[in-house]
């Protein structure tokens, strides 16, 4: 069974969990690995180069910021496809994350129904552009 | 008289043997007689009389001796300065006709002298009135020249006075009258003491006349007066003697100018000065300090009668050398100098230079630099302090607003995740508590997102530029989409402003969506215009015919949160009209309401238009 290898970066064991439970939903397989800091994330990263980043900003530590940085400056993970995942709304934090090299900029959604949402952009990528099949 | 032997008389080289010496003889007690009885009739009144008697005797004995012709006696009797008082002649003076005739063509002879014994007093007379006609050419013409003079110094609006020693009026001119107020005729003969001078004044007026009796004329000097009508006047006053040939004083006159404006306009002047906070100091044409008010003594430390007499330059630090033509450069323009002050310090001012009068003299003005920069200072430090205060504002909003929704996010998902994974092991009861859990984690969330909207006004505004409003305005009603559904709006024409496009963009969807949200059963219409205002402002009016707003509410509407109605009815947090305030408020226009309870509402604002 073809499944994607997701690296979830993030602090917050409720968030972390919350993310979990809304990704089992999905309609892909889905290998979810937390890093709890941005150290860890890269030592994650460093085993294994993930298919999607799901990456919170604000850490402890190497925070979402230094851990992008660092990720595309590795040529080895510099296409790795990261989305922020994050509860603020500030335009500073989106803007800079941009110019980090984020591919996606998500505010936590407050509802299931945005996440929702969320999840079936992320499936549609990969059913329609990686061509995965989706879970039986 | 035909037998006179005038013509040859005075030719003979005997004077003994002449008729002339015959008439002398003759003469002498004829002579005598002559002036005894002008004496007894002019003498009280003219005690002078004996010169002119004598005279006249001069005269015809130099006739006698001489030969000479009576034409010849003219610059004799002038020399004598011959004056009669007019009215020992006026008694002589008719009647003389063929006798003065027999002596003006015969000359003196023996005929002559019997005459004389008859007619002398008429040939004085005749003679005295010859002379006196002569002597009022004189006076004609010194007449004329006093009456100019006279009109001169009545002309003038200076009082003039003559009085004598004991200070009694002599002359008072037009312009004395003007000043004390009474007439030449009320005060000539009176003392001055009783017309005119105070009181108070009285012992220094005594002094005056003292100086006055002792030869010594009183220089200008500042004096009160009483004016007829019981009011005093300040006037400057000079006095000087008056003296006889022997420069003996006899008299004195007083010139006096009524300075009671020009002392008032000096007190004035001299009271705006010390009013003033800034130093003022007057000088005149050489830089030298006239006048120095209380401000230049706070500044400098100086008092007035310290530095009065001393060149503005003495008091500048350091620069001496180049300072006059720098003075020339300050006039009409300010620069900071350095000044000395009392305790010797040096005090940096700010001078500024004006040219005061027609005397050539300057005004200059002192303002503390250091006072001036101290405010700058602290103007600044506040400034500062204002600034990183709101940077602090910001920064807590922006921290508030994260650390405030992420345990909201985890009350709001968790509850619905809870909702979801296991709601129907929950009965009816349960799920009702959960979804109250939600929907307030939800509103608590769109508070503090409304919140963060707000602080954004400030933290994340941009520069203004010129915009036309219509696209904008149509953004706007895009952006209200659904919201807008059977609502017909009314756009009129919209005049250009300068403003940031977004938050005006923001201002509009605001209030439409006020204007909208807050329907009557009147199919809802929003009316959007715009016109030129006053200072250069466009003003926006967004009208509806809504329920209208209470009068009691209308100036709390725009604050924060704040909601009329229940949010079950109109939705919302009631920050939209909070946002709409603070933004119009940024752009430096205003923002209020008319409205009329169940006639629907009109919003207004204004913002600057384009210039």
């Amino acid at each position: 069974m073809q499944s994607i290898d997701v690296l979830l970066v993030e602090d917050n064991p409720a968030d972390a969990l919350l993310t979990r439970e809304m990704l089992e939903a999905s309609k892909v397989h889905i290998d979810l690995r937390v890093a709890s800091d941005g150290a860890k994330g890269l030592e994650e990263v460093d085993r294994q180069v993930p298919d999607l980043v799901l990456l919170d900003l604000n850490m402890p530590g190497t925070d979402g910021r230094e851990f992008l940085a660092q990720l595309r400056a590795q040529e080895h993970t510099r296409r790795v496809p990261v989305v922020v995942l994050t509860s603020s709304t500030a335009e500073r934090d989106i803007i800079q994350s941009y110019d980090l090299g984020a591919n996606a900029y998500v505010v936590k959604p407050v509802g299931f129904e945005q996440f929702e949402q969320i999840v079936a952009a992320v499936e549609g990528f990969w059913f329609t552009v990686v061509r995965l099949p989706p879970k039986p | 008289m035909s037998s006179a032997p005038s013509r040859t008389g005075g030719e003979s080289a005997e004077p003994d043997a002449s008729p002339v010496a015959a008439f002398l003889r003759f003469y002498a007690p004829v002579r005598d007689q002559v002036v005894a009885g002008l004496r007894q009739r002019l003498g009280a009144r003219t005690p002078g009389v004996d010169p002119h008697a004598d005279a006249l005797i001069e005269v015809l004995e130099h006739r006698a001796l001489d030969g000479g012709s009576w034409a010849s006696l003219a610059p004799l009797l002038e020399r004598r300065d011959v004056l009669f008082v007019e009215d020992c002649f006026s008694r002589w003076a008719s009647g003389m006709g063929a006798f003065r005739d027999a002596v003006l063509e015969h000359g003196p002879s023996m005929e002559v002298v019997v005459g004389l014994g008859r007619y002398t007093d008429q040939v004085l007379g005749q003679l005295g009135a010859e002379q006196l006609r002569r002597e009022r050419g004189r006076v004609d013409d010194s007449q004329r020249q006093i009456r100019a003079l006279v009109a001169a110094i009545d002309a003038s609006s200076d009082a003039m006075l003559a009085k004598d020693l004991d200070g009694i009026i002599l002359s008072w001119n037009r312009g004395a009258e003007e000043v004390y107020g009474w007439s030449a005729d009320e005060a000539v003969g009176r003392n001055v003491v009783d017309l005119i001078v105070p009181e108070e004044d009285r012992e220094n007026h005594d002094g005056v006349m003292a100086s006055l009796r002792a030869g010594q004329d009183v220089p200008n000097h500042d004096v009160t007066r009483v004016r007829k009508d019981g009011s005093l006047v300040r006037v400057s006053l000079a006095v000087s003697s008056i003296r006889d040939d022997e420069g003996r004083p006899i008299a004195a006159s007083a010139t006096a100018r009524d300075v009671t404006e020009a002392r008032r306009n000096e007190h004035r002047l001299s009271a705006i000065l010390d009013a003033s906070l800034l130093g003022i100091v007057i000088l005149d044409a050489d830089g030298v300090i006239q006048r120095w008010n209380r401000g230049a003594t706070a500044l400098l430390g100086w008092e007035r009668d310290q530095v009065r007499g001393t060149a503005i330059r003495d008091l500048v630090v350091g620069q001496t050398g180049s300072f006059d033509k720098a003075w020339a450069e300050l006039v009409g323009s300010r620069r900071t100098l350095q000044l000395r002050r009392a305790d010797g310090g040096a005090q940096p001012v700010e001078l500024g230079v004006e040219r005061f009068d027609e005397h050539a003299s300057y005004a200059c003005f002192l303002l503390d630099r250091s006072a001036l920069h101290e405010a700058l200072d602290e103007l600044e430090a506040r400034a500062r302090e204002l600034e990183r205060s709101n940077e602090e504002l910001v920064e807590f909003a922006y921290v508030a607003s994260h650390d405030l929704q992420e345990p909201l996010r985890m009350v709001a998902s968790f509850s619905e995740l809870l909702l979801r994974r296991y709601g129907e092991e929950l009965d009816e009861r349960g799920q009702m508590y959960a979804q109250y859990a939600v929907d307030g984690a939800r509103r608590m969330q769109g508070l503090v997102n409304d919140l963060l909207n707000l602080g954004r006004v400030d933290s994340q505004g941009r520069a203004r530029a010129a915009v036309d409003p219509a696209p904008l305005v149509r953004a706007a009603l895009e952006d209200l989409g659904p919201d807008l559904d059977g609502v017909e709006v009314d756009v009129g024409e919209l005049p250009p402003v300068m403003a940031d496009p977004q938050q005006f963009t923001r201002v509009i969807t605001n209030l439409v969506d006020n204007a909208a949200k807050f329907r009557s059963e009147l199919p809802p219409r929003v009316v959007i215009r715009a016109a030129p205002a006053e200072g250069g402002f466009v003003r926006f009016t967004i009208e509806d015919n809504g329920i209208g707003i209470d009068p009691r509410h209308q100036d709390r509407i725009f604050d924060m949160f704040r909601r009329l109605h229940g949010r079950d009815r109109y939705p919302g947090s009631g920050v939209g009209l909070a946002i709409a305030r603070r933004i119009v408020h940024r752009h430096g226009g205003r923002i209020w309401l008319e409205s009329t309870p169940g006639q629907g509402s009109t919003f207004s604002f204004t913002i600057p238009g384009v210039p």
